[in-house]
């Protein structure tokens, strides 16, 4: 009787997720696509890392007996997915001549970022810096969530956030 | 600070510039939506690799040799007709018991002498035996965790016409899986029906189709937290029945097409049941008189 009770427990629970992801992409589908746009810098291989974290993220829903903040739990996979494509396709970093940068003083000309220089900047950050600036400067993930999603504890991620601040301004110098 | 803030504002704008393509909202849920109905095919797919009960056997039994025939009564045996009541007993069980995972298979015996009971009784002891190989099987592939399978019988009709059992396999694994086999027996005729035997030729089959879609959309239309495949899926799955499609002959001796849990809704609607109206089957059947209005 124990066996058939926790099988509806469990199917109860998988139906839960599922909907929970469904919402999830309602609310959270620009999130998701440019945090994977950020690492593929090609819109198919974005669509391709969301949709190889879905399907993580259903084989782990037979497995899993609770789900504390799903967003975060989502998001971990989604990064660090996005991590191993980027990983496995050693993406080039977009071409612009860093040397020509002169740091603050070309900033305060020309007021303007584009985003190819904003990718050669993130590709040349290291994980988990990149992640750090990402997910708290562009998405605004909270530092708890993101202790949550990279898997260390909150103090380490402001430390880390902190450090990473300095290795933009590094790059820029 | 602040030419670090600036900057890091420039690096937003930077980042929010990576351009959304137009309804990527809905690209994304259709790309989950690829995983959900993905999962649930394979899901399937493992469960019909867990299924244990074979037909084909016992199909083989008695329809090899048997002509698509109007008469029914043209099968009818010398031998002695079934008794009014017939006791099933259970003639062997196959066990095995370890601390994670248990095999129960009760194979059922029709207490009844005739040339058909016979024949069922080898059919029912062999697939009970293969079924027990195949649960050992199993074992062996989930390493003994927690997988109970049991086989019980049930008696459903007994009377002067019809005999009925079904045999029902039950999988406890990962997930839960039961399968149900009837059979019904014709006592008068002493022959196992078989639903080709019922009917003048295949034009049973969408008469049966669309008579069952027709009572899952009123059922749908009563409930609206029942799915169909067939009618209100995700992803819409045609309602295909074949001759070897589950069925029994009930008590009002209505014709009734059963569907295990999983072959035509998500799995918690469990086994579904379907009741044919005589009415509707006039055109087709062999002997309109043969089941009851």
């Amino acid at each position: 009787m124990g066996i058939i009770f926790n099988q509806l427990k469990k199917k109860n629970r998988v139906k839960l997720y599922n909907q929970q992801l469904e919402d999830l992409v309602q609310s959270d589908y620009d999130k998701m696509y440019r945090i994977a746009f950020s690492y593929t810098h090609d819109h198919q291989q974005a669509l391709d890392v969301i949709q190889d974290s879905f399907q993580k993220a259903l084989v782990s829903f037979q497995k899993i007996e609770k789900i504390d903040n799903f967003q975060a739990w989502f998001f971990k996979i989604l990064v660090r997915t996005a991590i191993d494509d980027w990983r496995k396709h050693k993406r080039q970093p977009a071409t612009v001549e860093m040397n020509d940068w002169q740091g603050f003083e070309y900033l305060d000309k020309n007021e303007k970022i584009s985003h190819l220089e904003l990718q050669s900047i993130l590709e040349q950050t290291p994980s988990p810096d990149r992640e750090i600036i990402v997910l708290k400067f562009f998405e605004g993930f909270t530092l708890y969530e993101i202790a949550q999603i990279l898997d260390m504890s909150e103090s380490t991620v402001k430390t880390k956030m902190y450090r990473s601040l300095n290795t933009l301004r590094h790059i820029l110098e | 600070m602040t030419a670090s803030k600036k900057y890091l504002s420039l690096l937003n704008q930077a980042y929010n510039e990576i351009e959304l393509p137009a309804s990527i909202r809905e690209e994304i849920g259709g790309r989950l939506q690829k995983e959900q109905k993905r999962f649930r095919l394979k899901k399937q797919k493992q469960k019909i690799g867990m299924a244990f009960l074979t037909v084909s056997s016992l199909f083989g039994l008695f329809l090899a040799g048997i002509v698509f025939n109007s008469d029914i009564r043209a099968f009818a045996s010398e031998i002695p007709l079934l008794e009014k009541l017939v006791p099933i007993l259970t003639g062997e069980t196959y066990q095995k018991e370890n601390p994670q995972s248990e095999i129960n298979i009760k194979v059922p015996k029709i207490d009844s002498k005739s040339d058909i009971t016979t024949r069922l009784n080898a059919a029912y002891l062999a697939e009970g035996q293969q079924a027990y190989q195949q649960a050992l099987e199993q074992l062996k592939q989930f390493e003994n965790k927690n997988i109970s399978v049991s086989g019980t019988f049930e008696k459903i009709v007994d009377d002067e016409r019809f005999l009925v059992l079904n045999r029902k396999m039950t999988t406890i694994a990962a997930d839960n899986s039961e399968k149900n086999h009837y059979d019904t027996v014709d006592k008068k005729n002493n022959v196992v029906l078989s639903l080709p035997l019922l009917f003048k030729n295949a034009s049973y089959l969408p008469v049966l189709t669309d008579e069952i879609k027709e009572q899952m959309r009123k059922r749908i239309a009563e409930d609206s937290s029942i799915v169909y495949w067939a009618i209100n899926g995700a992803m819409k799955e045609e309602l295909s029945l074949t001759a070897k499609q589950n069925f029994y002959i009930n008590k009002e001796h209505q014709l009734v097409i059963s569907f295990d849990q999983f072959e035509v809704a998500p799995g918690y609607m469990g086994k579904q049941e379907f009741i044919i109206p005589t009415e509707k089957l006039k055109d087709v059947l062999v002997d309109k008189s043969y089941l009851a209005e």
